[in-house]
């Protein structure tokens, strides 16, 4: 019996002093009971050292959250939508963003294309639910943010206020600095006003957006053309840092015959005359040249002011860059697409064009963007009618419309991840410097100067910036806030994959896809297209979540775990641990957890044989 | 069908913590016995007496002197399990104790083949306690050894590869249901929305109750431990163990009608059946879907 007594020493003897039972090996002749009775239970019995491996909760990375470019916590705000709470949810959404009702329309879900349900039946609708909340009443006013810090008296200028610009303002504002941005549009937005037709991104919405932008302090002064009237060695003069945001829309030119025709029009300039409500002269039969979002962007506008439109592309349908859903409303919306064509010149009768000859092309070998190159076809030259032409070819950077200084130019060329160039004080982001052209990647660009800016300007933060990268994709402005204090931020935090997952528990359920209204008479109004969820269509999105790598509490493990050693860390915890000294090490827990919120790990046997409860 | 996870309401009593069997107990990693017990013991509460005859959950409660259910367990012999718990009930009887629950739990061989007899007996007296089978296909605590429970060719220590179990599995639902006791259900901890309903049912109900638990055994069905849940959970997706209730004998509903997965994958993950060819697997298949189609015509039926 020694190794009971070693094993129930103070409880075992506890039973024995309070009760009448002794240890056996103590009992006289006549004191031995007529049958055996156990008097303790097997909670001391050191079981825990068999295992060879043991379970542990470990935070995975859901890759919604590394695929989103702004650093939205997305599985957060999405998971608490599922759990009912949509006004933390729509705090979450607040963390990290200052556009939700923007992006929730606009925004070319990267996170969605990560989301390990396309392996099942379909992305989770990120977006929808985003717009869903940025369309609440929580983001009416500016307190959905309450200021992080005290106020710092550094001042900083920002040049361009499309969402880049109105980022960073928004992440410093919050920081604590005086922000003042310098636009040169008589209206504040960027590309979400001048380039984005209302259809897709309706005014209304974003000046609310901006005004609570502006309602935390940040001065937006338009009509401000830096370089011109306000030099940018100027601005680093009388601000402690200058934030260049100002985008990338200069026009790449066509050079065909023809081109100097006062009916033919750039998208961008098309575009940003319609949104300021004078919607060009088209005449009856309008051509768009490209095969981009803002080709797309620009064939529906024009349609919607009631003319024929033709797209004319110079590869086919599959090659286009524009999203597979905008063009396929704009072909339901009657538009029509001239494949494998490239344009020779505009025919112009007495000053009015009358058409555009082009040529046929047909597809050759993959070029060095992976899509099949087009290879004009000789002699099959042909015309289409055009009374107009929208070039939509592409839009470039122009450093030299900001700034003639060499030095300025050079520094504006080289910038690193966060945007800081080698000169003091001086910042860039946004589509100005290059990469992705989206309205998330300018937010996160935004974000991640307002970073580099705040450690400029204060220097204090123990923490290198790169540790505020959540999973090796964009930078959170939460976590940086709390110096890194984030479940997401833990190093070397694993991105879940879908073969992670246990499907057993993820039965197939339909994704909820919005009502849209597509226009197929012209009717002038420009009205959205797409309407949003539905309360309960949101809900019931956000159902879909699997909340990749973060436990829910869903109980399974509690369930299944044959020792109960499974338990919460306290009883007001929601938080869960594995009881040590009781865990086999069987691993149910690990297999069964539909969302890969634990890990197996080896027991090394020299230092840990039996690891203490609090691990 | 795809299980969807639990509801609150049973996480609330299957997963509550520091409840059920203490920890520390003698089961091997992942055993199935132990799991289904410990939800079960959630499930109906601490007011209950258990009887266990050898098996290996005599040994898995614990060593003289610890015990890990934390409620009054009684050790038998063998055969005796059904008789002891009669007696036990008819001393709370006497005793005017109305409320305590008496559990007889005994794995496939007492109940299957050893103390058959007896079980028969209490059933036909309609004995008033909860009869639980937990069934790991063999004699699993004295070295697998082959049951009445253990599926045709399945590998055990007795019935090696070059002379494999002839006889297919015992079919003890119809023999209880043929007892007319008043309940009767299969479980799977697998599944424990049903698992929890199937017991809380079971506890209200007067009378011989006899539930049929499937307990996946790692060492002795020859699979990783951590695949216990997984392996019950495809035995009742591939139709192997059909999760059903019937009552008076009579009336029989089936409680879950799986969109089947291959057989396969049920077999796969058990080495116990990695001697199976294709005409195996088939062969193993007819049995399953014959017995599947016996039980869906008698839930249509209804009687
Ligand atoms: C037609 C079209 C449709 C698009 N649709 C989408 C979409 O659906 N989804 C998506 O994610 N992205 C879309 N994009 C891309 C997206 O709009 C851009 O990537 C994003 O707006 C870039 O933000 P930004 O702040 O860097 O620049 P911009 O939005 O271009 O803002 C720059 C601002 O700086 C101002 N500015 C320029 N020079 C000066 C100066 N010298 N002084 C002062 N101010 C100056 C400009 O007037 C402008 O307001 C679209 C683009 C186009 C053209
Ligand atoms: C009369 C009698 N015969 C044989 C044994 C040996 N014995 C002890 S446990 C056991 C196996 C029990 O098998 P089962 O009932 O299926 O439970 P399991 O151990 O598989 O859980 C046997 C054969 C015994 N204890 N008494
Ligand atoms: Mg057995």
């Amino acid at each position: 019996m020694a190794i009971h007594k070693e094993i129930f020493s103070d409880e075992a003897l506890r039973h024995v002093r309070e009760g009448s039972a002794k240890p056996p090996g103590q009992l006289s002749a006549d004191e031995i009971p007529p049958m055996a009775a156990s008097w303790a239970n097997t909670e001391k019995m050191p079981v825990g050292g068999w295992k060879e491996n043991r379970p542990r909760y470990l935070r995975g990375l859901s890759p919604c959250l590394a695929h989103c470019p702004v650093g939205n916590d997305v599985e957060g705000f999405v998971s608490t939508v599922r759990e009912g709470d949509v006004e933390s949810a729509a705090r979450l959404l607040a963390a990290e963003t200052p556009l939700p009702a923007t992006c929730g329309r606009v925004c070319y879900h990267p996170c969605e294309s990560g989301c390990n349900r396309v392996q099942l039946d379909g992305s989770v609708g990120i977006r929808a639910i985003e717009r869903y909340l940025g369309d609440l009443p929580y983001f009416d006013s500016a307190n959905i943010w309450s200021q992080a810090r005290p106020a710092t008296g550094k001042n900083i200028a920002i040049a361009g206020s499309g969402p880049g610009g109105l980022a960073s303002a928004w992440a410093l504002s919050l920081l604590g600095h005086k922000v003042e941005i310098f636009e040169r549009k008589p209206e504040p937005g960027g590309l979400l006003l001048y380039g984005i037709p209302a259809y897709r991104l309706p005014k209304d919405i974003l000046s609310k957006e901006i005004g609570r932008i502006k309602d935390m302090g940040v001065r937006i002064n338009c009509g401000v053309n830096v370089g011109e009237a306000k030099e940018l060695s100027k601005l680093l003069e009388s601000y402690d840092s200058v934030f260049v945001a100002t985008g990338a829309a200069k026009s790449r030119d066509i050079n065909i015959k023809g081109d100097n025709n006062k009916a033919v029009y750039s998208a961008i300039e098309y575009l940003s005359e319609a949104t300021s409500g004078n919607i060009p002269e088209t005449g009856r039969e309008c051509i768009i040249i490209g095969g981009g979002n803002s080709a797309v962007d620009a064939a529906r506008s024009a349609k919607r002011s009631g003319a024929n439109v033709t797209i004319v592309y110079r590869r086919t349908r599959a090659e286009m860059p524009a999203y597979e859903t905008e063009i396929d409303d704009a072909l339901k919306e009657g538009i029509q697409l001239e494949e494998l064509a490239i344009p020779l010149e505009l025919i112009v009768e007495n000053g009015s064009l009358t058409g555009m000859k082009c040529l046929k092309t047909k597809l050759g070998e993959p070029d060095d963007s992976g899509r099949r190159s087009p290879i004009p076809v000789p002699g099959s030259d042909f015309v289409i009618p055009a009374s107009s032409m929208i070039n939509a070819l592409g839009e470039i950077i122009d450093k030299e419309e900001l700034t003639k200084n060499s030095d300025f130019q050079n520094a504006l060329s080289e910038l690193n991840h966060w945007g800081s160039s080698n000169i003091q004080g001086l910042f860039a982001g946004g589509d100005f410097v290059g990469g992705d052209r989206t309205v998330a990647h300018a937010i996160g660009g935004g974000k991640r100067a307002a970073m580099a800016i705040d450690r400029f300007l204060l220097g204090k933060s123990a923490n290198p910036l790169e540790s505020y990268i959540v999973g090796g994709g964009p930078a959170s402005l939460a976590g940086y806030l709390k110096n890194g204090e984030s479940d997401v931020l833990a190093e070397g935090i694993k991105t879940i994959q879908y073969k992670d997952l246990n499907p057993a528990y993820f039965p197939n359920v339909e994704r909820e896809e919005l009502a849209k209204v597509l226009d197929q008479k012209p009717d002038n109004s420009f009205r959205e297209v797409e309407s949003g969820y539905t309360p309960e269509e949101a809900k019931a999105e956000a159902n879909r979540c699997f909340s990749c790598g973060r436990c829910t509490n869903c109980g399974l493990c509690q369930i299944f775990c044959p020792e109960g050693a499974a338990v919460h860390r306290d009883p007001q915890s929601k938080e869960l641990m594995i009881f040590d000294s009781h865990c086999k090490g069987c691993g149910i827990c690990v297999e069964e957890c539909p969302r890969c919120a634990l890990v197996m790990e080896p027991v090394n046997k020299e230092s840990d044989v039996v690891k203490t409860e609090t691990q | 069908m795809i299980i969807r996870e639990p509801n609150k309401a049973t996480v609330n009593i299957l997963g509550k913590d520091h409840s059920g069997p203490s920890g520390g107990h003698l089961a091997c990693q992942g055993c199935g016995g132990a799991l289904s017990l410990r939800m079960a013991l959630k499930a109906i509460g601490n007011r209950c007496i258990f009887v266990i005859p050898a098996c290996c959950m005599a040994v898995i409660d614990g060593p003289f002197p610890v015990s890990s259910l934390g409620v009054p367990l009684m050790h038998i012999a063998f055969g005796a399990t059904a008789p002891t718990a009669t007696g036990i009930k008819a001393g709370l009887t006497t005793q005017g104790d109305n409320e305590t629950l008496v559990v007889a739990w005994a794995g496939d061989g007492a109940t299957f083949d050893i103390g058959l007899g007896a079980v028969s007996a209490a059933a036909d007296r309609n004995d008033d306690y909860l009869y639980v089978c937990y069934d790991n296909e063999a004699y699993m605590n004295t070295g697998i050894q082959q049951s009445g429970a253990t599926p045709k060719a399945a590998w055990t220590t007795t019935t090696p590869n070059k002379k494999p179990k002839t006889s297919i599995k015992k079919d003890i639902i119809s023999i209880m249901a043929a007892h007319r006791i008043p309940y009767i259900a299969t479980a799977s901890p697998s599944h424990p929305d049903d698992f929890l309903r199937k017991f809380q049912k079971a506890k209200e109900i007067k009378g011989f109750r006899f539930l049929h638990v499937f307990a996946p055994c790692p060492p002795g069905q020859r699979f990783e431990e951590k695949n216990t849940v997984k392996v019950a959970r495809n035995a009742v997706e591939s139709r192997v163990f059909p999760l059903l209730e019937i009552e008076n004998g009579e009336k029989l509903t089936l409680t879950d009608i799986p969109d089947p997965i291959p057989i396969k994958e049920y077999l796969e993950l058990q080495n116990r059946f990695a001697h199976f060819k294709n005409e195996d697997i088939e062969a193993f298949e007819k049995n399953i879907e014959k017995r599947w189609q016996e039980l869906s015509e008698w839930n249509r039926k209804q009687t």
